[in-house]
């Protein structure tokens, strides 16, 4: 390779990392998954603390699907991975479907007065369903 | 006849069981004992010693106002209700506060991991660099110049987006959560003064 090969994929790779960061974390922010998690604990104070924690997972989860290095943590660390990822997940999915007000223009069409709670939790039980079929039938 | 203007804030903290006008809001009159009579007419007191959110009409505020001094006009200059936070004046546990921010950084880190890791599968990031590679003419499995700079050009777009590493901040605007944050908080603060409307159970 020459040194405007290299040179060019610097520039490209440099600017693509820029953009996609500022892409997902713009989506992320407008999702309001964080400030959400950040409401119903009532730590408002560490909203910093987050967005670095934000930095800190982008950057490691980034470095490790592009080297596929290994990372030995463990059985404990494995676990901490699964229920952080999946907790966010499922977050970032009622999130958008409330971004989105999905719910509220449905239940504004049906006419529904009560049983909100009731809709969240079947929500919640139809992603467990999706879920499990998904990754232990499909 | 003497003006005395008032400013409510969309929400207010009160640690004390009486409640005065000085409390909840900012008063200004030409003179100042008249401001400092107004500052101090009781309002109502906290019957109930636990944490609540009381919704408040500026019409109850001015009404009592009228009431305790005679030949004022009232100008409310803020919001036309209000939310009363009470909260008892107890020592918070701050352990349990870094216990929470502990586990929420937690599920923010490897949530993010996860959601990086998910966006470069969908995009098949791996796959355009190889393409990238082979199509500048080189060796499609690449010489690793792209996987760097994309790998310190996304943390450095986190930076830039967020605008600040931990405390230094890049510059002083606050940030896109900080906004988020405050635009949730005001959301959540008039959803509980519309309830409390549509319920009846606020203070006119």
């Amino acid at each position: 390779m020459t040194w405007w090969q290299n040179g060019s994929f610097l520039v490209i790779g440099l600017c693509g990392g820029l953009l996609v960061a500022g892409g997902m974390f713009a989506f992320l922010a407008m999702a309001g998954v964080v400030t959400r998690l950040a409401a119903g604990t009532k730590t408002a104070k560490f909203l910093l603390f987050y967005e670095d924690a934000a930095l800190f997972g982008a950057t490691v989860g980034n470095l490790w699907y592009i080297y596929q290095t290994g990372l030995p943590s463990g059985r404990l660390g494995l676990g901490l991975y699964g229920l952080g990822a999946g907790i966010f997940t499922g977050c970032l999915a009622a999130a958008l479907a409330e971004v989105i007000n999905m719910l509220p223009v449905l239940s504004e069409r049906v006419s529904l007065k009560k049983g909100m709670t009731g809709i969240m939790v079947l929500f919640a039980l139809g992603k467990l369903a999706g879920a499990l079929f998904d990754l232990y039938f499909a | 006849m003497q003006t005395v203007y008032i400013k409510t804030e969309l929400s207010c903290l009160v640690r004390n069981k009486k409640i005065t006008v000085g409390d909840v809001c900012q008063v200004y009159a030409y003179e100042e004992k008249v401001a400092k009579k107004v500052r101090e007419i009781e309002l109502f007191r906290i019957s109930k010693q636990e944490k609540q959110k009381i919704s408040v009409s500026s019409l109850y505020v001015i009404r009592h106002i009228m009431d305790a001094v005679p030949d004022i006009m009232v100008v409310n200059l803020g919001e036309p209700d209000f939310l009363l936070e009470y909260k008892p004046p107890v020592q918070e546990k701050k352990w349990m506060d870094y216990l929470k921010a502990g586990v929420v950084g937690m599920i923010v880190f490897f949530g993010s991991a996860f959601t990086i890791m998910t966006f470069n599968e969908d995009a098949n990031v791996a796959l355009i660099f190889e393409k990238i590679y082979q199509n500048t003419g080189g060796n499609p499995s690449g010489n690793g110049w792209l996987e760097l700079s994309y790998a310190i050009g996304l943390p450095l777009g986190i930076l830039l987006f967020f605008n600040h590493f931990a405390s230094a901040k890049l510059s002083s605007d606050p940030t896109p959560l900080q906004i988020q944050m405050r635009q949730y908080e005001q959301q959540e603060d008039t959803t509980i003064i519309e309830n409390a409307a549509r319920k009846g159970d606020r203070l006119e």
